[in-house]
């Protein structure tokens, strides 16, 4: 079995307990969206997919920075399939922005977001990607952020 | 790091700013060379991408931050700060009561970007983040207040704002 499927070693799993928190914060803008969809799915769930097209948009950016940062500080400096993996988020994530099709711009977080988690966590399997302990919380968090936009994309294949 | 890779990374840097000055030349070119509403959306596309690389720098300095041995740890808590501040230039184009003008939104991203210069500079100050890097950041960050200072102005002179 590979060092990945076992998953994060025991004394590695335990994160920075504020870290985890702020994780959680951070997807909780998401959560609310996807409640309000489903709640609410006849007045304000088209403005709670809008706002979660927007966010899913930025957090890509923010997750392509993160592994970006994490290059930047190896002491032989980055190498340039890091530089380019690093500016690869940020492509996907303009059209999030620009197309008209609310089902696309979903579909482009749905994929892009799990792809991001798990380049993350073959990374870190080769010893050149974040401790493990982040990922211990990227993981679920992805997962939940993941139901999230479903929740969103089933709504918006629906209103079509 | 190797002298290429320096190099790589500074023309991949500054390949980065086209979107900002694609903007700021096409609103200076309009109405006379660039019609109105292309240099609007030249607009929309650099305010879009001012934010997304805002979102990004402050993810590069929470990268910058993981480190392996967790008492070592910084807080991602600043980095998300600004990912919100990002998404609201973003989501304040009209939402509920609230809106903030074309230029101002230029304005907000040009703070943000200072901001996370001096945070980074700051982290170079501390050795967490490499010599050159801050070096790159200083250049890249200059251009790109530069452009986004003359979209700004195009705005304000527009009466968008």
């Amino acid at each position: 079995m590979t060092e990945l499927a076992q998953g994060p070693k025991a004394a590695d799993v335990g994160l920075p307990q504020s870290a985890a928190v702020l994780a959680y914060a951070g997807a909780l803008p998401l959560i609310v969206s996807a409640l309000s969809i489903l709640l609410r799915p006849d007045d304000i769930a088209a403005t709670a997919a809008g706002f979660m097209v927007v966010y899913g948009g930025v957090l890509i950016a923010f997750f392509g920075g993160v592994r970006w940062g994490i290059a930047v500080v190896r002491p032989a400096g980055p190498s340039f399939a890091a530089l380019i993996g690093g500016v690869l988020p940020l492509l996907a994530a303009m059209p999030i922005f620009f197309l008209e099709d609310m089902r696309v711009r979903l579909l482009i977080i749905l994929i892009a977001l799990p792809v991001l988690l798990v380049d993350d966590l073959r990374a870190t399997r080769r010893g050149s990607g974040a401790p493990e302990w982040y990922l211990g919380v990227r993981t679920p968090l992805t997962i939940l952020m993941e139901i999230s936009f479903l929740v969103a994309f089933v709504f918006a294949l629906r209103a079509a | 790091m190797s002298e290429r890779r320096q190099t790589e990374m500074t023309t991949l840097g500054f390949l980065g700013l086209i979107p900002f000055w694609a903007g700021a030349l096409a609103l200076w070119a309009s109405p006379m060379i660039v019609p109105v509403f292309v240099a609007l959306d030249f607009h929309r596309i650099a305010l879009a991408y001012g934010a997304l690389i805002v979102a990004y720098l402050a993810g590069v300095g929470s990268g910058g931050g993981l480190s392996p041995d967790k008492s070592q740890y910084r807080s991602f808590l600043p980095g998300q700060l600004i990912v919100l501040g990002a998404f609201a230039v973003l989501i304040l184009g009209g939402v509920f009561q609230f809106a903030l003008g074309d230029a101002w939104r230029h304005v907000v991203i040009i703070v943000l970007l200072v901001y996370l210069l001096l945070r980074d500079l700051a982290a170079v100050t501390e050795g967490r983040l490499p010599a050159w890097y801050g070096k790159l950041r200083v250049r890249l960050t200059f251009w790109a207040s530069a452009a986004l200072i003359l979209i700004a102005l195009r705005l304000f002179l527009w009466g968008q704002y």
